[in-house]
């Protein structure tokens, strides 16, 4: 299920500026590990196991690197484990400070992931055209361009090749192909959007009060979803920055927020918890709405009898 | 005719480009366009068909001398109209690049968008044009997923969709294959009927386009020669000897044949369709019994048993032999000398795609022109790439006996132009293949190309690029040359030049062509071939493949099929005619 993608393509981009905003603001280990948890359910939500390990493989290189450069240039911290080569300290507090980056990093990575599935690039389109119509047909103009001008490139290669079919290059000769195929592509796609600007002319561009048209409606349940997330949202950082979320790395680790007001801690947590859990809720809550009415389904076909509906 | 409104008239109106060396490109146009018509403009490439059209649409009309009066009817052409209304829509040739936006439906907005419309009123001319052009199920789609004849609906319908009151298109089908051509033209003739909306058309094939023409101008040098109706045209074009004649459908022609013209001369009703043709034909051939058996010593209705060798053996002077048999056969001469083996390659873009090629095999021989058909996107293409060793086969293997050189012409030759000017195009490989001043002159020579040498090559008409693509790929000297749809763009003359050229390099090189051209094909293959089912099929020679075929075959077979037996080409039904009025056959 993909419930988010329902939504207004505004609604759903709002979504998605409040997870990675709350995401980026801090480096508390709590804070950064509740979003890395839920980043990595719903990915897995959407694309499955095996997808999200995948991406774990192709982040762990990542993650050793800045783990190590960390320690490698920070040498604060009290506790100190062991030295890289000459000098330079290995500490509990930068070590965890350089795995909190690296799982901060992949959380955002993760929202992206989810960002990509579930907002195509019509829907930026979409937003786009309405606030910045300009660069909305830009964007569509560049969208269409592109695909073409591979297809073109590729032809323009393949006739290079099959006009001279048994030329074996060297590689000098590579770097003069190359650059004659570059030339050819680009006095080519030059020449077409000399005719797509024409089509432009002849239905009425440009024109005074163009408007821009998108085939998405603004409906009630995309402002509640807009409403919940402002709500959560600001109450989470009114929380948050009031004290709690407070967290020292050096010289040692110390949740320094920890003892300021219980009520507003719980209520950050809470709420944060409340903002990253609602797609997943969303989808699950769908998936019982579709149980029953499968199940009515059901039921309704045992009332049938001879194609006739038949309530006792 | 005088009653329907004037939309757009021309009186002596000359137009002169700044770079034109004062030839006017029109001259002293006179002509009116007649609300409701559908009106075909025809003329040879070069004729200012373009030029004409582009000043129906004043945004597009080009820069230059303009004497004379060129006056529009109110209704098209008033200023501020409420909401920016395009009144006149213009098709382009190029599918492709007329096209703006990424996806279908918005590009349908896009006309709408610069008019200011709301969204409902959008939403509702978006859903009436689908729904009348029957693209619904394609509308959620981008643009680069679209074949070339999907990609030229939509641009009707996105032309459409503004609510013109006139429709200028300027061949609109050139670019297309012979299927979506139809599938075109018929949307076209049922937008006319249904709303009754103007129409100027230019087109250079008249098939299935003159007989729904209610009026045709003829344009020649920039002068408007005729101005009438189709058989007008036609009588107009026979009684001056005038080379655009080639033309005219078929059907047209040979009804001007000396022994049919006398039946048909006094009447009106001259053919326009294949199936007019055949009526007149079987009307005037009464003999049509008499005709069938006394033909060569194959009674026509034989040749659906298929041919045996033996019968073969007596065609010694074509080449009459499908592959099987030259197997079979000693007839491995020197002039069936294989020089190039498609072995059983098999092909696929990516490794995720399907097959393109599967098991495709053929055998190119020496001295001959081969030809392969075959429907859109059935490979015809990447095969040609495949011989030309710009692809590499996934499975299998292409032969040649020695050392051969290849050279190949895709179907775009802006592909293979790099430099600013024609010359230099020419040059470019002068050291590479050894070519002296006397070759490159020649070459140019041969495709007129003389007094465009310092032109850039963009600047050319299509036919002109065509040619100097050709030109600039036979200074590489192959011994086998493959050319993608070399006919696209050529008019009749620049044809039967290219056919005199092609039949003349037969001498030296093998050609393999790739073409949906059946009937200039059918004049100067050797042997033909269809790519069907990721297979190369029916190789055969050229006579025995058409006349297997009743669909997929030249238009002049089509048209005497079951009348006159063995007429592929022109030329045949002229020589059968001939010898019928003659009363040869059925004195014999």
């Amino acid at each position: 299920m993909q419930s988010l993608k329902d939504y207004h393509p505004i609604a759903s981009l709002f979504y998605f500026v409040c997870v990675l905003t709350c995401s980026m603001i801090t480096r508390n280990p709590i804070w950064v590990l509740l979003c890395l948890i839920f980043a990595m359910i719903y990915v897995i939500q959407l694309k499955g196991l095996k997808y999200f390990l995948l991406q774990v493989l192709y982040f762990l290189p990542m993650l050793i690197f800045i783990v190590f450069m960390n320690s490698y240039f920070n040498s604060l911290g009290l506790t100190v484990l062991f030295y890289l080569g000459k000098g330079s300290p290995v500490t509990v507090e930068n070590l965890t400070y350089g795995i909190i980056s690296g799982l901060a990093l992949f959380t955002i990575l993760l929202w992206f992931i989810c960002f990509n599935l579930l907002l195509s690039a019509d829907d930026i389109l979409a937003i786009m055209g309405k606030r910045l119509p300009t660069i909305g047909l830009s964007l569509a103009m560049i969208i269409k361009y592109i695909p073409d001008t591979i297809k073109q490139g590729r032809e323009v290669l393949l006739n290079q090749k099959a006009m001279l079919s048994e030329q074996q290059l060297t590689g000098k000769q590579k770097v003069k192909f190359a650059t004659r195929m570059l030339t050819v592509l680009l006095s080519w796609s030059m020449e077409n959007s000399l005719e797509t600007a024409d089509s432009m002319l002849a239905k009425g561009y440009p024109a005074k009060n163009r408007v821009n048209y998108s085939r998405e409606y603004f409906n009630s349940t995309d402002a509640g979803l807009i409403l919940t997330m402002v709500i959560l949202f600001l109450g989470h950082l009114i929380c948050a920055f009031s004290g709690s979320i407070k967290f020292a790395y050096y010289p040692f680790l110390n949740w320094t927020g920890l003892t300021t007001n219980r009520i507003l801690l719980i209520g950050s947590l809470l709420s944060l918890s409340l903002i990253l859990v609602f797609p997943l809720l969303l989808d699950i809550i769908n998936w019982f709405k579709w149980q029953r009415i499968l199940k009515q389904e059901q039921i309704m076909q045992q009332h049938i009898v001879d194609g006739i509906i038949v309530y006792e | 005719m005088n009653k329907q409104q004037t939309l757009i008239e021309f009186r002596d109106f000359s137009f002169v480009y700044p770079t034109g060396e004062d030839v006017p490109a029109l001259q002293k146009i006179n002509l009116q366009i007649k609300a409701g018509n559908l009106t075909v403009l025809c003329g040879m490439s070069g004729s200012g068909k373009t030029t004409l059209l582009r000043h129906l649409k004043p945004e597009l009309s080009p820069a230059g001398k303009k004497t004379g009066d060129l006056i529009f009817a109110n209704s098209l052409i008033q200023k501020n109209t409420p909401n920016n209304r395009q009144k006149i829509a213009y098709v382009m040739q190029n599918p492709s690049n007329q096209i703006i936006m990424d996806s279908v439906w918005h590009e349908l907005a896009f006309g709408l968008e610069n008019q200011g419309l709301k969204v409902q009123e959008i939403e509702r001319r978006i859903a009436e044009i689908a729904i009348f052009f029957g693209i619904e199920t394609w509308i959620d789609k981008k643009v680069a997923e679209l074949s070339g004849g999907e990609k030229q609906i939509l641009n009707l319908a996105s032309n459409m969709i503004l609510q013109p009151d006139l429709l200028v298109l300027d061949e609109p089908t050139a670019q297309l294959d012979p299927i979506a051509r139809r599938d075109f033209l018929q949307m076209l003739f049922y937008i006319h009927s249904e709303t009754g909306i103007s129409i100027v058309i230019s087109e250079h094939n008249l098939n299935d386009l003159l007989e729904n023409a209610d009026h045709v101008f003829f344009l020649n040098e920039g002068k408007l020669d005729f101005s009438g109706s189709a058989i007008g045209l036609a009588d107009y074009l026979f009684s001056n000897d005038h080379p655009y004649r080639t033309v005219l459908p078929l059907a047209t022609q040979v009804s001007y044949l000396p022994g049919i013209n006398q039946i048909t001369k006094n009447s009106s009703n001259r053919p326009l369709s294949i199936k007019q043709g055949r009526d007149l034909l079987s009307r005037t051939l009464p003999y049509k019994s008499a005709i069938n058996l006394v033909d060569d010593q194959m009674y026509f209705s034989d040749n659906k048993l298929g041919i045996t060798d033996n019968e073969i053996d007596g065609f010694s002077d074509e080449i009459n032999i499908s592959d099987e048999t030259l197997k079979s056969s000693n007839l491995k001469s020197e002039k069936f000398a294989n020089i190039l083996t498609v072995d059983r390659i098999w092909y696929r873009y990516n490794p995720d795609d399907d097959l393109v090629l599967k098991e495709a095999s053929l055998n190119l021989y020496k001295n001959e022109i081969f030809v392969i058909m075959g429907g859109n996107g059935s490979g015809k293409s990447t095969l040609l790439y495949l011989m030309s060793r710009a692809l590499k086969p996934f499975k299998g293997q292409i032969k040649s006996t020695e050392q051969k050189r290849i050279a190949m012409l895709g179907q775009n030759p802006e592909a293979v132009f790099a430099q600013d000017t024609v010359l230099q195009v020419l040059t470019e490989f002068k050291q590479r293949f050894a070519n002296t001043e006397q070759e490159i002159n020649d070459m140019i020579d041969l495709f007129d190309l003389r007094d465009l040498l310092q032109r850039h090559p963009y600047d050319l008409s299509g036919g002109e690029k065509q040619k100097l693509a050709l030109a600039k790929v036979l200074l590489i000297k192959p011994d086998i040359l493959l050319l993608d749809e070399p006919f696209k763009s050529l008019d009749v003359i620049n044809k039967q030049k290219i056919k005199r050229i092609l039949l003349d390099l037969k001498q030296k090189m093998s050609i393999v062509i790739v073409t949906h051209d059946v009937d200039f094909i059918a004049e100067i293959a050797d042997r033909c071939a269809m790519i069907f089912n990721r297979r190369i099929i029916a190789q055969s020679s050229t006579t025995d493949f058409f006349q297997k075929n009743s669909y997929f075959t030249t238009t002049t077979y089509r048209l005497t099929r079951d009348i006159i037996p063995k007429c592929i080409i022109y030329h045949d039904l002229q020589q059968k005619l001939q010898s019928i009025m003659n009363g040869e056959i059925s004195d014999a």
